[in-house]
């Protein structure tokens, strides 16, 4: 993808799609910038330290989005993927965050804004991968989604996965993270498997370790009840 | 969504539900019933939100009253564009702002003119122009 206008960035949150009530969006990443000069330099030196990730979002306010962050401030550890745009093998920034500061309303006569600011809030920070599966609904088992590629992990590296399930929910789903050598996934391994969902929400996986495979997908190996799925892999 | 149909058709049928003795229109009829208001989509903007999740659309509210008698008429017209009354769009479109559709709302945001220059089937009319904004989903 070139350059693009920003007409469809997506932001899935926890169990909510937020894409169509946001107007605007910064995901920011930064470090501590850590200065190391000592006598004898003629410039500064400086090292990277802690990384941080800060997402804004702000847009139109409705009683759904009220419902969703009201109750949301403080929490921890949400699960928010967010997108330059929501199709299969787009980048997207994966990340489990606080809720920090939530606001409301503007002048006479304006749409009613609302406005999140969003901190990470696990050792975790953010995870740069690709969709594996765009928004969409599924009631069997087998593989849902698409196959992405995405680097062979080293031993310092892990698999990540984030998988948000969406409203209207079934009774419960079981999803994998599978890899392969291959895109035909003649030979799928199960790298981990999410716990099983039984309501909407975000849900966050981590599997540490090398892996030879470059190609992932998700599969969905038990359900009942019709669900409406999204989520994205990454490795680093 | 309300498609730009659905929203013409529920102005008209607020305004014809609500306000007794005018005649309200979808679309620019060839000749007009006085007391008459006609709609008019003026601008748009469909990129309100991330991924077509809200359109804006922006009318001219047409409202004509006959120029008989001056006087009279621009009384008619003054009860028409007031803030209250029993004539008064604006509290009509106020008291409905969903236009009886589900996902809509709706305001009158100012007026932006009033004069007897309007014409219709080249008949001259004292008239005003009330803004009238309307938001709405931008797809299913």
């Amino acid at each position: 993808m070139g350059t693009f206008a920003m007409i469809d960035c997506t932001t899935w949150a926890h169990g909510y799609d937020l894409t169509t009530d946001l107007n605007q969006m910064a995901l920011k990443f930064d470090a501590d910038e850590l200065d190391k000069t000592t006598f004898g330099n003629d410039f500064k030196r400086r090292t990277g330290g802690l990384k941080n990730v800060e997402l804004s979002l702000s847009g139109y306010y409705t009683t759904d989005v009220d419902a969703l962050q009201f109750p949301d401030l403080g929490v921890a550890d949400r699960v928010v993927t967010t997108m330059p745009t929501p199709d299969a093998g787009s980048v997207a920034y994966m990340m489990r965050v606080g809720n920090f500061k939530y606001e409301l309303f503007d002048e006479v006569g304006s749409m009613t804004p609302f406005a999140l600011d969003c901190m990470g809030s696990n050792r975790d920070g953010v995870v740069r991968g690709r969709v594996a599966a765009s928004k969409a609904t599924t009631n069997a088992t087998g593989p849902v989604g698409s196959v992405v590629q995405l680097p062979a992990a080293s031993s310092s590296q892990s698999v990540y996965a984030a998988l948000h399930v969406f409203s209207p929910a079934g009774t419960t789903v079981t999803v994998q993270v599978q890899s392969d050598g291959a895109a035909d996934f003649a030979t799928p391994t199960t790298v981990a498997t999410f716990s099983a969902a039984t309501s909407t929400g975000g849900m966050w996986l981590r599997h540490a370790g090398a892996n030879t495979d470059t190609y992932y997908r998700f599969n969905v190996s038990a359900i009942t009840g019709t669900f409406t799925l999204a989520g994205a892999i990454g490795v680093q | 969504m309300a498609s730009l149909q659905a929203i013409r058709d529920a102005i008209k049928a607020t305004l014809e539900g609500n306000l007794a003795d005018v005649t309200a229109y979808d679309t620019v009829p060839d000749a007009s019933n006085l007391p008459a208001v006609i709609p008019i989509p003026d601008e748009a903007d469909f990129a309100v939100t991330m991924g077509r999740g809200t359109d804006t659309w922006e009318f001219n509210l047409y409202v004509l009253v006959s120029e008989g008698e001056m006087g009279l008429a621009q009384d008619a017209l003054d009860d028409y564009v007031s803030g209250a009354g029993e004539a008064s769009i604006r509290a009509v479109i106020f008291a409905n702002r969903t236009l009886g559709l589900s996902d809509v709302d709706a305001h009158v945001s100012a007026m932006t003119d009033y004069n007897a220059k309007f014409t219709n089937s080249e008949l001259p009319h004292v008239g005003a122009v009330l803004r009238l904004i309307v938001h709405t989903s931008g797809k299913v």
